[in-house]
């Protein structure tokens, strides 16, 4: 009998082992986490956080139309691989608003396996950058930006296949209007600078008043 | 004595062994030390599968869990709204997610289907599609202005019927997914900018995107 569950069980583990395994392999993905950052959704003036599915990159791709404009063309190409983008970005109104291991954080995950690094600048003025692809054999699985600038922390995840030029080029070339934006479902831009605006201006008058005097 | 006894004799009576009984049973113990020759693995592998219930039972429930991982991914979220399978959401002037992104980012089409909803007249171009030609839809008339004179009340469900108009859901899909991907070009071309600043002055950076 003995002999029996142990053959049973010669064929069993391995089997789910290599269950186990595929498992954890499909759940390696570019997808980095950045909820640590959302402490600074009250601490920041402005907060931008984007999450784009791959459902909803679809739903975009339903709309545009390559024969309409050559940008929408563009913007296809670069969709068709996409599976997911993700953007966090939040501005302070004055430096040294996050602390060095906030960004360590997130750069922590990006020297993970699978991650390459493609651009890394450290600059005292600037701030720091890094340009990270994690690469599925030749084909570019996932991409990763992260740029800590001294009166902002933007962390950017794009899940799937990119292509970097192509990326590149769109800038400027969306005329998409602001109008709403804010609104959207799954956008937060958040502006803590108009919060701030009114007690400023209720300050700004008393003072006037005071000058003349 | 007693036949009880004759028989107890006849039972005890010493029976002489035969004469090669002892060289069989040498031979057999030869013939048991010889150690066996060690099963190969693939030998092993098939006493594996020699033993029908527990090798099938094993293989039924790999092959079970198998199928009830695959029928939970197939039944995981698949992207939905290709095409024409985007949801479709009423479009209400009070919901800015369904609202139109602006007249600049509309296309012609829209702006027409717009402006038919509304029941305002146009010129001659727009007035083109909802005219009764449902089948020409999108196409700029070369007639004057004038041609709205005869447009129906029944040609705005025309033009809707040709022309399936994007739903506000996709819409506003769009609109992020674009400026999820402005920001992470402008975020790339930070870091380029930022390269191309600390490099030596002698050394040509490289044209930097229009900004």
């Amino acid at each position: 009998m003995k002999s029996q569950t142990r053959r049973f069980l010669k064929i069993i583990l391995p089997g789910l082992l290599l269950v186990a395994l595929a498992a954890t392999a499909s759940a390696q993905d570019a997808r980095i986490q950045m909820s640590q950052l959302d402490r600074f959704n009250d601490l920041a003036d402005k907060v931008i956080s984007i999450d784009v599915n791959e459902s909803l990159i679809n739903l975009a791709k339903s709309v545009l139309n390559p024969k309409r404009s050559p940008n929408e063309a563009k913007i296809i190409d670069i969709l068709s691989g996409l599976k997911g983008v993700y953007v966090k970005r939040f501005e302070f109104d004055k430096e040294g608003s996050y602390a060095a291991a906030d960004v360590e954080y997130i750069r922590s995950q990006l020297s993970g396996p699978g991650w390459e690094h493609i651009a890394n600048v450290r600059s005292k003025r600037e701030g720091s950058y890094d340009v990270v692809l994690m690469y599925e054999g030749t084909i570019i699985k996932g991409l990763a930006v992260l740029a800590a600038e001294p009166r902002a922390l933007t962390v950017v995840n794009v899940i799937g296949a990119i292509d970097l030029a192509k990326l590149r080029d769109l800038e400027g070339n969306f005329g998409i209007p602001k109008f709403g934006l804010e609104q959207m479902p799954g956008i937060t831009v958040h502006d803590n600078r108009k919060d701030k605006q009114p007690q400023d201006e209720q300050k700004k008058p008393q003072d006037e008043q005071k000058k003349p005097q | 004595m007693s036949r009880l006894d004759d028989e107890l004799k006849i039972a005890f009576q010493r029976q002489e062994p035969p004469a090669d009984f002892a060289a069989h049973v040498l031979a057999r113990l030869n013939e048991a030390s010889v150690p066996q020759a060690r099963p190969t693995v693939w030998q092993r592998l098939a006493s594996v599968f020699a033993m029908p219930r527990l090798g099938y039972a094993a293989v039924g429930a790999m092959a079970l869990l198998l199928i009830i991982i695959g029928i939970a991914l197939l039944r995981s979220p698949r992207p939905a709204g290709v095409e024409n399978n985007a949801p479709q959401v009423a479009i209400s002037p009070g919901n800015p997610a369904s609202e139109k992104p602006a007249a600049g980012n509309a296309t012609p089409e829209q702006n027409a289907s717009d402006k038919l909803k509304s029941g305002q007249p146009e010129d001659g171009t727009n007035a083109s599609l909802s005219s009764t030609t449902a089948g020409h839809h999108a196409e700029p008339s070369s007639r004057p202005g004038g041609s709205h004179r005869l447009i129906s009340h029944r040609a705005p469900v025309v033009a809707q019927q040709s022309q399936p108009q994007p739903s506000a859901e996709a819409l506003a899909a769009k609109e992020k997914v674009l400026f999820a991907l402005q920001i992470t070009s402008e975020t790339l071309n930070d870091v380029q900018r930022v390269i191309s600043d600390d490099r030596p002055q002698d050394e040509k950076p490289e044209p930097v995107q229009k900004r």
